[in-house]
């Protein structure tokens, strides 16, 4: 057998699982319900209906399109795509055609299984030529010599992900699509992407050629597993490969369908011609600006946003577990930010403590007035302990007139039950009952300084302030 | 007292008030004048009598208890059957569409119910709204004549189109008011031909939503009625965002009555544009378009000529965009889930014929479908093909924006333009019909408005006498997009002086 390249694009549909449907206000979780209970007039394609564009799933399609480095359009429409068949209620889809939400992504995976000797790449690109939006159609159930149609699914969101022919083998298909159910899954809130369940299907087309000659181009319509991607694609191209000599060489199209049951591919239609759906933009539906949603906003949302935002408090020493719980909250993240400029990075720790430790008072601050931030600021600066700060602010809360520094200078009056001296005596207490950490501090050991300081906090049961402990104790350690 | 038939809505709202007259006695009289002379017009598809006289009661009901809903209540009105209307059997006069009862109400006719008005019927048009003469009807009109509307003022002659059912129901005094649709001059060439007041609003202006969509980029609801104050008052009514349709507009509505006070067009600036009164306009209609114009002159108002050769590329590209829309609008009327189906066909040969689901399609929409609506759909399906859209609907939404930009500028000039509605006084029964492009041609005056938006009325201008008949003839007034306040104070003031709209046609 010849060296024959394999060349592999994909389309795949995703069921949005926003709550209502793509184009009115029927429920979208309409999977078990009797037949033809969760439609309207606008899903039932009733003369004189509407449709209304659901955001919800505009904003999830454009969040995916970032999250997969797409160009996201400025303007984008959708158009009317016709065809004729019973679970098409208005004898057209309303989908997008030349103009869709997301163009050109990419998704980059490990070449290391795949490296042949032209491509010695860690990584493969595998090129996205879109994402869009379209209408699902509703079922069509056929029993008894009849067919019944069902069209509680019609009008339920899909997304459309169409990849350029990229992909060089079966194998590479099926770690493609795992990887982008990983993706379209962490997308929050997109979709269960589940294939099994048909939350996720898959059109595959495929093609060899010796590198002068092509083979015909065979899809394989709504696979819905991606076992069963790899499986029919290896049949697929085991046939295209055995009659690669014995078929006529002029371009052609061929339609397949899988038997999962049997594990057998067997041929659907021949395309004579490309199918003609006569589109045109949906005049119903006025053109799509993205400006009105805050891009930088949903970028932020995506987990590959939250992996720079753990890189940076990490790099601002913020202990591992509050990094983890503040990168992934975005009230928390903006919060963190806030203080941040505030009193700078010298207490970054303090300000993740704070926030994770008093979130209600700490974590939300983006609706709060600037004044309220700046006392807040001022509270984590001065900290003293927790039990104190959360003192001030029931102080704070309490007298909503009281400016920071009046809360303050009482609750600084309530800590003077020890004063510079009883501090000193116990400082001096500490140290005299620790000779051997005493050296070795004093030998260079500087981290000790928090032992001194755990036990001195330990006898004053947190009523002191921390500030003038750790300058007493300071004093007291650097003296001989 | 006149009969309480010719009543305005105005008056009637008035005599409501004051007690003089209730809705039911109202209601009954529009009846006895339907019983009495609409076998004569026909301009009626289904007609609500008892539901109407119910609405009428409970009109009455909420008068007494002071619990009045608004100017409209209790007002009878005629609505065009392509709306939507819940309940009451709804055909956009087409076979497909035979014992279609809606199970929703469409947002016009929802906001008129909600105002009190009352129901009395369907009224007749042109198939799928397409067509100038109400002729395309599949429809024996309720009353039954020989299945057409007629024109009031000469019963040989056409109403107009396609809201030829409103627009004679109005004339003939078988309605207060009525509802009609425009997608290029729907409601202004028939308002015109029967001597009734028009307006077609700004798109977007009305919602769409439950009315039967012929070119959805192009169709508007309006009012028609006996004055330019009766369609400021259900203007009032209809207008405003929906948010059942993506296209309707939340600007704000003014009061459309309160401007009819002015009554003033001094510092008005009107353009008469060359293009209107070229080749095709009949001179006797041109000697009344051109006599109204004068008489806004003598209302102080300044005429501009103007230029707008855009204009002439107006019907061409309607006649790509219209039968695009429709096209895959009526994609829907398929034989299964509603309306006709071979299926349930009369003719037990026709119906053995279907033995495929091909077959239930082509022959469903065979039977269901007339004429004029199979070559729109055949000339729409044509643009859209692939290899033809780029030469036909591509450029013709190109020349669309030429046609709206063009007009923009002269709106910088000009606060309205007056023009003729009709090129022709009506025409007799079967005098076009048999030549399509000659009745397309009976719109080129009103459709450059529809490609760019536009709000326009047509008000009657005076008559032709012609076979012993008075024949009428409107005129045109188009404004910049939202500019329905200034049309319908011009509108208001022209009738303030003349009386061509108190004139009443002898129904013989």
């Amino acid at each position: 057998m010849k060296d024959l390249k394999t060349t592999i694009g994909l389309e795949i549909h995703v069921q949005l699982k926003t709550k209502s449907k793509m184009f009115c206000r029927c429920d979208n979780f309409a999977e078990g319900k009797a037949p033809n209970t969760v439609v309207c007039p606008v899903c039932l394609g009733l003369p004189g209906a509407l449709p209304v564009a659901n955001y919800q799933a505009i904003e999830w399609t454009i969040k995916t399109g970032l999250a997969l480095d797409c160009e996201i359009a400025k303007v984008a429409k959708f158009d009317r795509k016709h065809y004729f068949y019973p679970d098409l209620p208005k004898g057209y889809q309303i989908s997008q055609y030349d103009e869709p939400f997301a163009t050109h992504g990419r998704v980059e995976m490990s070449n290391y299984k795949y490296q042949t000797s032209n491509s010695k790449e860690e990584t493969i690109k595998i090129r996205l030529n879109r994402i869009h939006l379209e209408e699902d159609a509703g079922k069509l159930i056929h029993s008894g010599g009849k067919s019944l149609v069902d069209l509680n699914r019609a009008g339920t969101p899909l997304m459309e992900i169409v990849t350029e022919p990229d992909i060089t083998s079966p194998e590479m298909a099926g770690d493609f699509l795992r990887k982008l159910q990983k993706i379209v899954r962490d997308v929050s809130e997109v979709s269960e992407a589940s294939m099994e369940k048909g939350h996720m299907r898959c059109d595959a087309n495929i093609s060899l050629t010796d590198g002068t000659i092509m083979s015909p181009i065979i899809e394989l319509k709504n696979l819905n597993s991606f076992k069963f991607v790899e499986k029919a694609l290896t049949l697929v191209r085991a046939h295209l490969a055995e009659t690669y000599d014995s078929r006529p060489k002029k371009l052609s199209k061929e339609t397949w369908g899988y038997d999962s049951v049997n594990n057998k591919v067997y041929l659907q239609r021949r395309k004579e011609e490309a199918a003609d759906y006569r589109y045109f933009p949906c005049p119903d539906l006025p053109p799509f600006e993205s400006s009105v949603f805050d891009l930088n906003k949903l970028r932020s949302e995506l987990k590959e946003d939250v992996e720079q935002k753990l890189t940076l408090l990490r790099d601002l020493d913020v202990p591992g577990t509050y990094a983890g719980t503040i990168a992934l909250n975005n009230k928390w993240y903006d919060s963190f930010i806030l203080l941040r400029q505030r009193i700078g990075d010298d207490y970054c720790i303090d300000i993740a403590e704070a926030i994770a430790q008093l979130p209600t008072y700490f974590g939300d601050l983006k609706g709060n007035a600037v004044g309220e931030i700046d006392f807040k600021a001022e509270v984590i600066k001065n900290r003293s302990t927790k039990s104190a700060m959360r003192k001030i602010f029931e102080k704070a809360l309490a007298n909503p007139e009281m400016t920071y520094l009046e809360i303050k200078s009482i609750i600084d009056s309530e800590m003077n039950e020890f004063d510079d001296e009883k501090i000193g005596t116990l400082i001096t207490d500490i140290i005299e009952k620790n000779p051997n950490e005493l050296n070795r501090y004093r030998q260079g050991e500087k981290q000790l300084f928090g032992f001194f300081m755990g036990k001195l906090m330990k006898e004053t049961q947190g009523k002191a302030n921390p500030q003038k402990l750790n300058q007493l104790l300071r004093e007291k350690l650097e003296t001989k | 007292m006149n009969e309480l038939y010719s009543f305005t809505i105005k008056e009637a709202s008035e005599k409501l008030a004051s007690g003089e007259i209730t809705s039911e006695r109202l209601t009954e009289a529009i009846f006895e004048r339907i019983e009495e002379i609409d076998s004569k017009v026909g301009a009626y598809i289904t007609l609500c009598k008892e539901k109407a006289l119910e609405m009428a009661r409970e009109s009455d009901l909420r008068r007494k208890n002071g619990a009045t809903l608004s100017e409209i209540d209790g007002i009878p009105v005629a609505v065009k059957d392509l709306f939507l209307t819940k309940g009451v059997r709804t055909t956009a006069a087409s076979n497909i569409l035979n014992d279609f009862v809606p199970i929703y109400e469409s947002t016009v006719t929802r906001k008129l119910w909600e105002a009190g008005a009352v129901l009395i019927g369907k009224t007749n048009l042109d198939q799928f709204a397409m067509g100038s003469s109400t002729e395309t009807s599949a429809y024996n009109t309720a009353t039954d004549f020989d299945s057409t509307t007629r024109n009031p003022w000469d019963l040989d002659r056409i109403p107009g189109g396609s809201s030829g059912g409103s627009a004679a129901a109005v004339a003939a005094d078988l309605c207060v008011a009525a509802i009609g649709t425009d997608t290029g001059g729907s409601i202004r060439q028939p308002a015109s031909l029967c001597s009734i007041t028009g307006l077609k609003p700004t798109y977007g202006r009305v919602s769409r939503y439950g009315t039967i969509a012929m070119a959805s980029s192009l169709d508007q609801a309006g009012p028609m009625t006996k004055t330019v104050e009766d369609a400021a008052i259900l203007l009032n009514i209809i207008s405003g965002y929906d948010k059942f349709d993506s296209t309707s507009s939340d600007k704000p509505i003014p009061n459309y009555c309160e401007k009819l006070k002015v009554k003033s067009l001094k510092s008005m600036r009107i353009g008469v544009s060359a293009e209107f009164f070229g080749e095709g306009l009949d001179s006797e209609v041109e000697a009344v378009v051109r006599n109204a114009i004068s008489e806004f002159e003598k209302l102080g108002a300044k005429i501009v000529p103007v230029s707008l050769p855009m204009v002439h590329y107006a019907l061409a590209v309607y006649y790509i965009l219209m039968p695009a829309e429709v096209s895959s609008n009526l994609a829907r009327y398929d034989g299964i889930r509603f309306g006709h189906s071979v299926l349930k066909s009369k003719s037990e040969s026709q119906m053995s014929k279907a033995e495929s689901l091909e077959d239930v399609y082509n022959l469903s929409r065979e039977e269901g479908f007339g004429a004029e609506t199979k070559r729109r759909i055949m000339l729409g399906s044509y643009v859209l093909s692939a290899g033809y859209y780029d030469a036909y609907y591509k450029k013709a939404q190109r020349v669309r924006t030429l046609i709206k930009a063009e007009f923009e500028k002269i709106f910088e000039e000009v606060d309205l333009l007056a023009t003729p509605v009709s090129p022709t006084l009506p025409f007799k029964f079967g005098e076009k019909s048999a030549d399509p492009l000659s009745m397309y041609l009976s719109d080129i005056m009103t459709v450059p408005v529809n490609p760019a938006g536009l709000p326009a009325i047509s008000i009657p201008a005076g008559f032709v006498e012609k076979d012993d008949k008075s024949l009428p003839v409107g005129l045109q007034l188009i404004g910049p997009m939202w500019s329905e306040e200034t049309i319908l104070m011009a509108g208001h003031t022209f009738q303030q002086s003349t009386d061509w709209h108190k004139r009443k046609p002898e129904i013989q």
